[in-house]
């Protein structure tokens, strides 16, 4: 050990000096405090005799300094002293003093007293090193939360939650919730709402919302039916989860009109389903097993189709609300849970999920840390208001892009093989501003090709049509016409115009038929089975449609 | 397989789903699934969830099942319409002959 020795009297140092040089200590000397501060701070030794009567600074003066130098390190100062009265020594201890020694020395007790300091300063430095191991781990984990937090609430930032339909209170044990409520619009207008529980809580159980919803966002946009939407989740958590860790899971999809219910239900607390009144009208029981349970062949997906009058709603919850315990213990319970419902006060709220909410936490009491996550979602049947897309948007990005004009010219072999619309519209799809207008330049580009080449090139009468299988008998003949169809053409131009205060796109399509007379293939009256696309393609184009060179050419223009 | 017809354990409806494109080109399978129908025993949805998008033949196709079916108007229910394919119907007065959910 470094031993720094302070005394204003040379022979007291000489002493001690041999004293610990014979136990192979390592000495320096100072003969007053101040001496003694600055060999402290530029020899950093690891223990200090200190004398307490000393001129320029005496040792309780100096053993204050020290010890504030020397900040989380434990460094034993032991005061040297001939006095033995309590209060001097109280006053050793007082000023920052961890033992005393009287003189005259005695030599066993310094070594005895040096041997027990540097064991607890070994523990102290051991406990320093553990102390800065840790903090640094902390903080650590700590900027890892960040960023995985980050990641979730983009995940699940695409949820479609301030439809009017729903109604939800979600309150996570800790940081990351275990619990994942997702929502999207779906493309037929009504709403889809899941609500998953994840085994356990905190981050390990929260981490399997991301395969969730990504899966969840991915099906929804195209429409998936709600089993589907379910095996598929299934097969992804089966694949990524550890065995003892799967998904308890509602999923549901709302149609538009608010009238219909399909119910995928695996492993939460049964549903309850309140009349328009608010009274409980039925509980909808899980009937398969949570998400990441089961093989992909045993996996079940089918549904309950449920209908729903309106102003019914549908109540979702996690076992985390009816496992939560009063300050007695005593768990909230499926049954008091149930009997919320026909609460007077519940009853009469309009927003249901906040009045349960209330009484739920009124009898769980506040302070108490909550053993689980925490979720309740009600989604209301009456129709849904959707996203609407707004496509004025489309129309700007137009305005400021360059014109352009394509010709396409389709032989009897592209006629045969392919299905030209299509390729036309993969083209011109991609396009800025024509995205969102897909569906409907497909439907007039496609009615467009169908008779060019239908009444044009094949010469097909629709007149074949109008029997009721002579839908069939005129499939056959256009796929014997079209077989034998040595020459002929069509050549489609689409190119971008100006309407008076919009964009739009020009369509203008020539064949090599013998023309024919396009009246004949309109339909005459709602029950005719044939000659509808002209009128969708008038009603599409606000009636900018015209036949040219006796039915050879047709224009139309569409408006984005 | 585009289309496909699934009876109700009851037996009381018929649900034809059909996916993909609806044109001229699945008209002989469209009209497989809904030949045999017995409209005194069940009722005829069709499921159009996964139909991306759907043509005028179509339309002449969803007009001749309601002929052979011999039913009358609204009692074939359209559901889960696509955007575009309910403008379709709209645009066409669909709403007349067909329940349109």
């Amino acid at each position: 050990m470094r031993v720094l020795l302070v005394d204003d009297m040379a022979v007291n140092r000489k002493l001690l000096r041999w004293m610990l040089q014979e136990d192979e200590h390592e000495t320096i000397e100072a003969s007053n405090g101040e001496e003694a501060v600055a060999l402290f701070e530029s020899e950093q030794p690891d223990l200090v005799l200190l004398d307490v009567i000393m001129p320029v600074m005496d040792g309780y003066e100096t053993a204050r300094v020290i010890k504030q130098k020397a900040g989380e390190r434990y460094v034993p100062i032991i005061f040297l002293t001939a006095i033995s009265d309590d209060d001097a020594l109280a006053k050793c201890l007082a000023s920052g003093g961890d033992d005393f020694l009287t003189k005259p020395f005695n030599e066993l007790i310094l070594q005895a007293k040096i041997k027990a300091h540097s064991r607890i300063q070994e523990l102290s430095d051991q406990l320093n090193e553990k102390n800065k191991t840790l903090m640094y781990y902390q903080e650590q984990t700590q900027r890892e939360h960040e960023i995985v937090e980050h990641v979730f609430n983009n995940a699940l930032s695409e949820s479609f939650l301030d439809s009017g339909n729903l109604d939800y209170y979600m309150s996570p044990m800790s940081a990351f919730n275990g619990d994942v409520m997702l929502s999207a619009a779906s493309p037929s207008g009504g709403l889809y709402v899941m609500l998953g529980d994840f085994t356990g809580h905190g981050l390990s159980a929260a981490i399997g919302a991301l395969p969730v919803s990504r899966v969840f966002f991915a099906m929804t946009k195209v429409g998936a039916s709600i089993g589907d939407i379910a095996a598929e989740m299934n097969k992804n958590l089966l694949n990524l989860l550890p065995d003892y860790m799967f998904c308890a899971a509602t999923i549901t999809e709302i149609n538009e009109t608010g009238e219909e219910l399909v119910m995928w239900c695996g492993g939460l607390p049964d549903a309850v389903i309140t009349k328009p009144s608010g009274d409980v009208d039925r509980f909808v029981t899980s009937m398969h097993m949570p998400l990441g349970a089961l093989d992909e062949y045993e996996f079940e997906r089918d549904v309950y189709t449920l209908k729903m009058s309106q102003g019914s709603r549908l109540f979702l919850h996690s076992d985390g609300m009816i496992e939560s315990t009063n300050k007695h213990g005593e768990m909230f319970g499926e049954e008091r849970f149930h009997a919320l419902f026909q609460e007077k006060s519940v009853l009469a709220s309009s927003n249901k999920v906040k009045s349960i909410i209330e009484h739920f936490n009124e009898y769980v009491g506040s302070g108490d840390e909550q053993d689980d996550d925490i979720s309740l979602v009600a989604l209301e049947c009456k129709p849904v208001k959707g996203v609407l897309i707004d496509d004025k948007k489309d129309g700007d990005i137009l305005t400021n892009s360059p014109s352009w004009k394509v010709r396409f010219e389709i032989s009897p072999e592209q006629m045969r093989a392919g299905d030209p619309p299509s390729d036309i519209l993969n083209m011109l799809g991609s396009s800025a501003g024509l995205a969102s207008h897909k569906d409907y330049l497909h439907t007039i580009i496609t009615e467009l090709y169908l008779n060019a080449l239908e009444h044009g090139v094949l010469n097909l009468p629709s007149s074949l049509k109008s029997e009721e299988d002579g839908f069939l008998a005129f499939q056959a003949e256009k796929e014997s016409r079209l077989e034998c169809l040595a020459d002929g053409k069509i050549v489609a131009v689409l190119s971008l115009v100006n309407l008076e205060d919009r964009p739009g796109v020009k369509i203008w399509i020539q064949d090599s038929g013998q023309g024919f007379e396009y009246q004949s293939i309109e339909a005459a009256n709602d029950d005719d089975c044939f000659g509808r696309g002209l009128m969708l393609i008038r009603s599409l184009c606000d009636d900018r449609l015209s036949f040219k060179d006796g039915g050879r050419v047709v224009e139309a223009i569409y408006s984005l | 397989m585009p289309i496909s017809a699934e009876t109700s354990n009851d037996g009381k409806s018929v649900t034809i789903a059909i996916s993909g494109q609806f044109d001229f080109n699945v008209v002989q399978e469209f009209r497989n699934t809904y030949m045999n129908i017995d409209t005194g025993q069940s009722h005829v949805v069709l499921d159009m969830r996964e139909a991306e998008y759907m043509d005028s033949s179509a339309l002449g196709m969803l007009l001749n099942m309601k002929k052979h079916l011999g039913v009358g108007d609204n009692s074939i229910r359209i559901v889960n319409c696509r955007p575009q394919v309910k403008k379709i119907l709209d645009i066409s007065r669909f709403d007349k002959k067909f329940q349109i959910d």
